[in-house]
């Protein structure tokens, strides 16, 4: 909790670092709180005074982000799609960071040949084409929010693992860790209590990063249609509307999530910067 | 170097045999019935059990695996569920097609992000840079379909300047062929997909390049190489670039790995027929062998490019070779 | 003011430099004044972030962006550096002054052989072809003692004297009038240390340059140079004959520096002065050294003193030279040194 909320202070000294939060919090509000601000439910379709189906309508005050081609409100599929997206992208990068840390700890701190197998399997999830590898876990499996997540995991730990690894590999020859194995403290104790702390840094860059994969991920999963058929997400309204081939007279249909998705996933990427720097004064620009 | 070059060569080949035995495994186990994956359940009763015959699926879960990898190393990928020719047939040329998409935008944006990273980061705390690398940012963090279609909406539909998807015009080569490649026609489809992606794939090289160019500027060595009464331009090419393309170069594989990934999407926004788009097509249609090989070949793909960016780092770096 | 026109090589007039931290400006040179001839070797001591660097960077006109140089003048053969264009001032580099730097490993570049990178030095300067190149970088590392087959290998395949040595080379190339070493042997072992200043001082009879040698290790100075500077939070605050200083130091400072230095078979132990250095963002009121100095009166707090000549040939910065013998006896007492 401490380190979050230190996190929260070195991110915000930067003007970027401020405005990035400031943007994040908006979209997990939107999240949490999106469906029920929402004008409409994110399937319901429109009707007319004459009952006909309000299709491709431009943005108007009843609709203020325009209609889909079967007349659904883009404005409230917005809202809706917020949390899809947050809720995959949050628990995907906790999840990979917690598997790629545990690997790099325990592959960092015993070294030898527990070290030299988990960096072979690392590479070995580092060759495997990402986006390919999920969807051919979603073509095996159900495909709901919680396979996607847990295929997400199944790889992107890779890269915290090498990362963490590197750091455990200095770490380990330190002072400190000398004394802590003289007093007889268990592995695990030093690995948890000496060493982790120690990598949370880089393990936290590794959640934003993670977090921003995770969400352009997810989108992508929506666009290419493998997503769960009931929910709505930012990716799936994409999707929808370039499998219907009218995008091209709407783009109020399809700018919007796009916006969302870009807007979120920077504010993302500088979060992790603003922090980068602080952590890593090296990057800080004209260091 | 000649170990070096082994070592990896090596390590490659134990990657590729792993990822295929990894698919193996999860294409029969995954699903309730093992079969399911290889035969097609639209086919008849008795096709079915001649195929159950050939495949040896009546045979323990071992010596399957044995017939698969024996195929494997004949290009035998099975009969597809949707066409019912052999998938090998389907695949030919889509391995080319993403190559020709993937490679050469990547090129490209690596050359054009490492110059324009170097350039900015040289003359730093220009309005120009902050802009840039604000506009990259943003760029990096749109899904690079829906760049793509905002740019098919733009460009195509708008501006009637390049054609809307596919790789040629419909019924100029009945037969796809070389001369398929050399035509303007495959340019001019080649054109849009091609800026898309190179534009998409700049900003991470550009990012990484300023920053990498940032800290080298830094140290000593650039001090040292001014203080030799060097001319800029020197200093500039060949200690303060030439010296921040390191991570750039280690960097490499991990990015062909992710634009060989990526193509899955672009390919799918531009009807591209590629390596991607077979995958996403196989998929929708539950066509399983070619699900499976078009995967592979995309894994082979990766894999074989991380192999060549590995030894390209060690061109760059003499620390990696003789240590 | 401390010139000898003869036969000076290098003159610097009351040079001023200032660096921008934040908004900020710390005043890392404050009117220096020396020359150098030709042929000589000046020391130059004080502990770190006094100054050191940054004088031999603004000579060889490296400075960084955030330097700022406020007044002074840098005369090579009397002419002023600060004055001429850059591509003249581009030609003086290493051609005229050469530099052999701190840290031999961070200042040759990890992926160029170190041959390259003497020859575009070569190159940089002379319009000779590569293999005229080549054949000087060989001739240079026979002279430095590292076997000239080895030059074409990069900078991680030799030992840490190796490539001071190689640093060496590089900066003997251009056979410069002037060297200027900083700290060149801190990284390395005494040994080591001892065989490359025997090295270096035999080179430097033998090809006849001047020497700037910047160490924080007095004893260093007393063996290798002639002249010393002693440098105070960015102030010459006394300068010298080695040999006058080495008997008869006159600044507190010095005395204390002289303290620190352990003495062969002495059983006294060697006693460093305490306090911190002065803060060069503030604006100076008096004698810098006076928070940590045992003679500091109301006049050293309030009045800047200034270089004056006490002995010959022999300056120093101090409102108290008279005292300055009897407070040298009692130095080595640590309890002399508790100010406050
Ligand atoms: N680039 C810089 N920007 C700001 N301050 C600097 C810079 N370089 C050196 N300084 C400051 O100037 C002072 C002198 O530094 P330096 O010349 O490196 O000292 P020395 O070589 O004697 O150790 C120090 O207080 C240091 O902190
Ligand atoms: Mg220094």
């Amino acid at each position: 909790m401490t380190l979050l909320i230190n996190f929260i202070k070195i991110v915000w000294q930067s003007l970027g670092g401020r405005v990035s939060l400031i943007i994040f919090v908006i979209c997990i509000l939107l999240a949490i709180f999106g469906p029920y601000l929402a004008p409409y439910d994110a399937q319901e379709r429109s009707y007319d005074a004459a009952d006909k189906l309000v299709r491709l309508a431009p943005p108007s005050w009843d609709h203020l982000l325009g209609t889909t081609l079967l007349g659904r409100d883009v404005f409230s599929q917005m809202l809706w799609g917020a949390r899809p997206a947050l809720i995959v992208g949050i628990l995907t990068a906790l999840g990979t960071v917690i598997i790629g840390m545990n690997v790099g700890l325990v592959s960092g701190y015993f070294g030898g040949k527990i070290d030299t197998i988990l960096m072979r399997i690392t590479d070995i999830f580092l060759g495997l084409p990402f986006l390919p590898f999920i969807i051919v876990l979603l073509a095996l499996t159900e495909r709901n929010i919680w396979t996607i997540i847990l295929a997400m995991m199944a790889v992107m730990w890779r890269s915290t693992a090498r990362i963490v690894r590197a750091e455990v590999l200095s770490l380990r020859e330190r002072q400190f860790i000398a004394a802590a194995r003289t007093t007889g403290a268990s592995d695990v104790d030093i690995i948890y209590r000496e060493i982790a702390p120690n990598v949370m840094p880089l393990a936290l860059i590794g959640v934003t990063f993670a977090l921003a994969w995770a969400i352009i991920t997810e989108a992508s999963i929506g666009f290419l249609g493998f997503s769960d058929p009931n929910v709505v997400s930012w990716g799936s309204i994409i999707y929808e509307a370039y499998a219907s081939q009218m995008m091209y007279r709407a783009p109020w249909w399809v700018l919007p999530p796009g916006i969302a998705i870009m807007i979120l996933v920077t504010a993302v990427y500088f979060i992790g910067r603003a922090y980068e720097e602080v952590i890593n004064p090296r990057l800080k620009e004209g260091g | 170097m000649g170990q070096f070059i082994f070592k990896r060569f090596w390590h490659m080949c134990i990657t590729l045999f792993v990822m295929t035995t990894l698919m193996f495994f999860m294409f029969r186990l995954l699903p309730g019935d093992p079969t399911a994956t290889v035969i097609s359940p639209a086919l008849y009763p008795k096709a079915q059990e001649a195929l159950r015959q050939q495949f040896g699926l009546d045979k323990p879960l071992l010596e399957q695996y044995f017939v698969y990898m024996k195929n494997l190393a004949f290009f035998d990928f099975g009969i597809s569920f949707h066409t019912t020719r052999p998938v090998s047939e389907a695949i030919q040329g889509r391995l080319l097609n993403t190559i020709l998409l993937v490679l050469p935008s990547m090129i490209a944006a690596y050359i054009m992000g490492a110059f324009v990273g170097a350039m900015v980061a040289w003359r730093r705390g220009s309005k120009f840079e902050t802009i840039l690398v604000l506009v990259a940012t943003a760029l990096q963090s749109a899904p690079v379909f829906w760049l793509g279609m905002l740019a098919i909406l733009y460009f195509s539909i708008q501006l009637d300047m390049f054609p809307v998807g596919h790789i040629v015009s419909p019924g100029m080569f009945p037969e796809a062929n070389w001369d398929m490649y050399f035509s303007t026609d495959f340019l001019h489809h080649l054109a849009l997909p091609f800026i898309v992606n190179a534009l998409y794939q700049f900003c991470f090289p550009f990012l990484l390049m300023r920053s990498s160019m940032l800290s080298t500027i830094g140290e000593d060595y650039i001090e040292l190489a001014r203080m030799k009464g060097l001319r800029e331009n020197r200093i500039l090419y060949r200690h303060a670039m030439r010296n921040s393309l390191l991570p750039l170069a280690t960097t490499l594989p991990m990015i062909l790995g992710w634009a060989v990934a990526g193509s899955v999407v672009i390919e799918t926004v531009f009807s591209w027929p590629g390596l991607g788009l077979l995958m996403v097509e196989a998929v929708g249609r539950a066509d399983y062998p070619m699900v499976q090989a078009s995967f592979l070949l995309i894994a082979v793909l990766t894999v074989v490019g991380t192999f060549v960016a590995d030894m390209l780092y060690g061109l760059l770096d003499p620390r990696i070779v003789y240590n | 003011m401390i010139k000898n026109p003869i036969e000076t090589i290098l003159n610097i007039d009351n040079l001023s430099i200032n660096y921008k931290v934040g908004d900020q400006y710390a005043k890392a040179l404050n009117e220096i004044s020396f020359s150098i001839s030709k042929g000589e070797r000046i020391g130059l001591v004080g502990e770190s972030g006094c100054g050191k660097s940054t004088l031999l960077k603004t000579i060889m006109g490296v400075l960084p962006g955030n330097a700022d140089i406020l007044s002074g003048k840098i005369e090579l053969n009397g002419k002023n550096l600060l004055e001429i264009d850059s591509e003249a001032r581009r030609k003086t580099r290493w051609a005229d002054i050469s530099m052999i730097t701190q840290s031999a490993l961070n200042a040759l570049n990890p992926v160029q052989r170190i041959s390259d990178q003497i020859c575009e030095a070569i190159k940089a300067h002379k319009n000779v072809t590569y293999s005229e190149a080549m054949a000087r970088v060989e001739e240079l590392f026979e002279l430095v003692g590292v076997a000239k087959s080895r030059a074409r290998e990069y900078p991680h395949q030799f030992s840490g004297g190796m490539r001071q040595r190689a640093i060496i080379a590089m900066a003997l190339a251009l056979s410069p009038q002037l060297v200027l070493a900083d700290e060149p042997t801190t990284a390395l072992d005494v040994i080591v240390q001892d065989q490359i200043f025997t090295q270096l001082k035999q080179l430097q009879k033998e090809m006849g340059f001047a020497m700037i040698l910047v160490t924080h290790d007095l004893s260093l100075v007393v063996e290798n140079c002639l002249k010393t500077i002693v440098m105070y939070g960015g102030q010459i605050v006394e300068f010298g004959p080695t040999d006058d200083m080495a008997t008869n130091p006159l600044h507190p400072y010095t005395i204390g520096l002289k303290n620190a230095v352990p003495v062969l078979g002495s059983t006294k132990n060697p006693i460093s002065i305490p306090g911190t250095p002065p803060n060069l963002m503030l604006a100076q009121k008096g004698c810098l050294f006076a928070a940590r100095c045992p003679l500091a009166t109301e006049k050293c707090r309030n009045e800047i003193p200034k270089l004056n000549l006490a002995a010959d040939l022999h300056y120093a910065r101090c409102h108290h030279l008279p005292e300055a013998q009897q407070f040298a006896a009692q130095a080595d007492n640590p309890e002399i040194w508790e100010v406050n």
